[in-house]
């Protein structure tokens, strides 16, 4: 089998002193600046760098991926002990995974994160080792038309994310996507909603509105009641999840790993999607949908999979073909290209050390951020033990250091405070933000690759329904938007005739 | 005696030490400021100079990542800041030639604003179209093109990026339709060229070279006025009959204006003694990019040269930006 010999000589790679060395260091620099608010792996990176010309090849490799998905996994770490999401896909870990620390599990949280990630990303590994090559064949059957379907089906599942009222989900939405279309539109270069700020230019950060919207939002809502701010010292109960915990994870787990190694393979969404879209799976499958938004253990436990699959996977088009599909991966690929390794399809059969020292260590780094974080765990929790008045400014001003560093432009900060007192609106007003967020990362990709298609059938928009793989997805998204509807229906008109009685 | 010593040995230095202050420099970390966010070819290369600079000068090189506004950003921060050479920007073509031009409310001038230092490496776009396109040649494409106008559609990375505007310049020259899809960035137009989305690309050599040796893209021409060591079979444009077809990407070295000629030529010569080290050629090399290091009226009259005939090229394809 060639994949078992590729395999042993990409574990003899990664078991190697170094490769376990800078692997280490990777996932624990990951891990820290992940926890740091705002501050990504992306600015980490560049700031390394320099460093890593005086490494092997492979060694730098391995050691910039581990800061990749280190980070991604800090990130979890904070988005549930804090309520900020520094990462797109840690908005959902928000969602559930704050409310449980909220209740004094934080631990039990942190734990089904940890286990949940790192069985998505061993399975996501295996998918990665035996089929990169075929299914980056397989995504480039993706086109503008698919992306835009696929996008549709993310959208309807947004309004799955929220509990309570329809209306206010599907008007957070909007005003997502309205946000989104601030900075230059990319078919025609034209400014929009720039008010003249040329940091507009380019739109609104992600990081800035999510760290707005969720973590200042609740710090200065916190203010206001002090019962909340005891909450989470006063009744810490045990910090491993319970045999319960386990049962009610284990296939939340399994799907979230499936959807997120399918939907890492599509550049740039699928991190995102596969998280949003494993959390509406959950509160869909689940018999107690009503649990969802206040600690429900199945929350955390699918979209932290899907994320960690897909961030493994999405690894696929970065190694088989050499095409980055955001910063992070552009600055690993450039840093082969500064050792004299041109990135490209050739790599694989040319480099085979590299690629499979690569596959192999991201499994040993998943395995190190287990064991890292669960003694670590005790640690987390009693962090939140920290009297509310020095952890919390302390938070505030890490925050607005770490979105300094987006791009070094102080308009981000600014905007962090609009966006906190905006949230804090929203709070008031029990409008959720999470279908917002979502809205605010797919409209802008949705109106380019919708744009691009329409440009492709020179305006026919049949181009969506006889591309059997983009009706496959409407249709997805009709069934699952009939399936919210018709109950909301039924129950109006069950309340029409019971008042007409 | 002591005091009137206490009084004017600080006096003394006060007036020594703009003299002193040219002549010592840099004392203190010197910032290129980059219109682009880390990861692209402009970062490389900044980062590969300013390194070799810092070895030199004795300070580091700081690299400040500015992206936004198409560069304008990056340029207007330099332009405004203080001329004593802490403060440098690291210039890429169409993002001086082309974007403070189309730009409302501009807030610098290009040609006023700033001392350029030396272009540092200049490289082509190659023209590639999907394998199953069926031409070999340009004249193959042109009479393609004619025969189905409009059915062929090309790939950039947004409206007035190089890869655009070369390929409105192809369009004037030959008088064929092609049809214009923008993707975000270079990567998204490599992934719908290899998936057929688009048909050809004007893309950069880091971007099609490694699928150009598989097979999976077919080059047609390269941009330039000289063929590129990487694809010695391949014609330049300007030899398959589109006299005078010249589009490059570069990379420079600015400082704002009104820094010290001392200074500006303490740059210069240390940015061209990096560009000719061995390393920095064989890695400039390996990103199909060539050393230049001209002087700084020469790099000046390269940016002049090529604003004038970009503001043709956008006129006459009628293409409109903001």
């Amino acid at each position: 089998m060639e994949l078992f010999s590729n395999l042993a000589l990409g574990f003899s790679v990664a078991l190697s002193f170094h490769g376990l060395l800078y692997c280490f260091v990777g996932v624990m620099l990951g891990t820290f600046i992940g926890v740091l608010p705002g501050v990504g792996p992306l600015v980490t990176i560049s700031v390394l760098l320099p460093i890593t010309y005086n490494l092997e090849p492979s060694s730098a490799l391995i050691m910039l991926a581990g800061i990749y998905y280190g980070a991604q996994y800090g990130g979890s770490t904070t988005a549930i002990l804090v309520n900020l999401p520094g990462e797109s896909s840690s908005v959902v870990t928000c969602l559930d995974g704050h409310q449980m620390a909220r209740r004094g599990r934080a631990g039990p949280a942190l734990a089904i994160a940890a286990i949940g990630s790192f069985i998505a990303g061993t399975v996501s590994n295996v998918v990665v080792a035996a089929f990169a090559p075929a299914l980056s064949a397989w995504a480039l059957n993706f086109g503008s038309p698919e992306y835009f379907s696929i996008m549709v089906l993310g959208l309807v599942t947004a309004a799955v994310l929220s509990h309570g009222s329809m209306i206010k989900a599907i008007s957070m939405i909007v005003l997502g996507l309205i946000l989104g279309l601030s900075g230059t539109d990319v078919n025609s270069g034209t400014y929009r909603f720039t008010f003249g700020l040329p940091e507009l230019t380019d739109g609104i950060d992600f990081v800035v509105v999510a760290m707005g919207m969720f973590g200042l939002a609740e710090i200065i809502a916190n203010i206001q009641r002090p019962e909340a701010r005891e909450i989470f010292s006063s009744k810490v109960s045990n910090l491993l999840p319970s045999r319960a915990d386990m049962k009610a994870s284990a296939w939340p787990i399994a799907r979230g790993t499936a959807l997120g190694s399918i939907l890492g393979i599509l550049p740039g969404t699928g991190t995102t999607i596969s998280s949003f879209m494993s959390y509406a799976l959950e509160k869909k499958f689940s018999r107690h949908p009503e649990r969802f938004g206040h600690g429900a253990i199945e929350g955390v436990a699918g979209p932290e999979s899907a994320n960690n699959a897909a961030a493994q996977t999405a690894f696929i088009p970065t190694l088989t073909l050499g095409i980055p599909h955001n910063g992070t991966m552009a600055l690993m690929l450039g840093a082969l290209t500064m050792f004299g390794i041109a990135p490209g399809p050739q790599v694989m059969t040319s480099h085979p050390d590299l690629f499979w020292g690569l596959v192999a260590s991201m499994w040993i780094g998943n395995l190190m951020l287990l064991v890292l974080n669960l003694p670590m765990l005790g640690l987390w929790v009693k962090m939140l033990a920290v009297p509310y008045r020095l952890l919390y400014p302390a938070i505030v001003i890490l925050s607005c250091v770490g979105v300094y560093t987006l791009s070094n432009s102080s308009l981000s900060v600014v905007l962090l405070a609009v966006f906190g007192l905006v949230g804090l609106v929203f709070v008031k007003l029990d409008f959720a933000p999470a279908p917002l967020l979502l809205g605010f990362i797919l409209g802008p990709m949705m109106e380019e690759n919708l744009r691009r298609s329409m440009v492709m059938s020179r305006g026919d928009p049949s181009i969506f329904v006889t591309r059997p793989m983009s009706v496959a997805m409407l249709l997805i998204a009709a069934i699952l938007l009939a399936s919210m509807l018709i109950p909301m229906i039924r129950h109006k008109k069950e309340e029409a005739v019971a008042s007409d009685a | 005696m002591l005091k009137l010593k206490a009084l004017v040995l600080p006096l003394l230095i006060a007036l020594a030490a703009p003299a002193a202050a040219q002549s010592d420099y840099p004392t203190k970390p010197i910032r290129v400021v980059l219109p682009f966010p880390p990861g692209g070819g402009t970062d490389a290369v900044a980062r590969l100079i300013g390194d070799g600079m810092s070895k030199r000068l004795g300070q580091q090189v700081l690299i400040d990542n500015r992206p936004g506004a198409g560069g304008n950003i990056a340029s207007d921060l330099v332009a405004r800041a203080a001329p004593d050479g802490y403060t440098l920007l690291m210039g890429f073509s169409t993002a001086l030639t082309v974007t403070p031009g189309v730009s409302p409310n501009l807030t610098f001038n290009v040609a006023k604003d700033f001392t350029p230092i030396t272009e540092l490496a200049a490289g082509q776009y190659v023209l590639v179209v999907h394998p199953d396109v069926p031409v070999k040649n340009i004249d193959e494409l042109i009479a393609y093109a004619k025969k189905n106008p409009g059915s062929l559609n090309f790939g950039s990375s947004g409206t007035g990026s190089p890869h655009h505007l070369a390929a409105e310049l192809f369009m004037a020259k030959t008088g064929t339709k092609l049809t214009h899809l923008a993707y975000k960035g270079a990567s998204g137009s490599t992934t719908a060229l290899l998936g057929n989305e688009i048909q050809l690309v004007f893309g950069s050599v880091t971007a099609t070279l490694p699928h150009i040796q598989v097979g999976k893209m077919r080059p047609l021409a390269t941009s330039g006025l000289k063929r590129l060591p990487a694809l010695p079979d391949i014609p330049t444009l300007d030899e398959s009959g589109l006299k005078g077809f010249d589009v490059t990407t570069w990379y420079g070295l600015l400082a704002p204006a009104g820094t010290s000629q001392a200074i500006v030529d303490k740059l210069h010569d240390t940015a061209v003694a990096v560009l000719n080290e061995e390393k920095t050629k064989e890695t400039l090399n390996s990103l199909s990019l060539e050393p230049i290091g001209n002087t700084g009226p020469e790099f000046g009259a390269l940016i002049a040269r090529e604003t004038a005939s970009w503001a043709k090229v956008i006129n006459e394809a009628g293409i409109k930006l903001e």
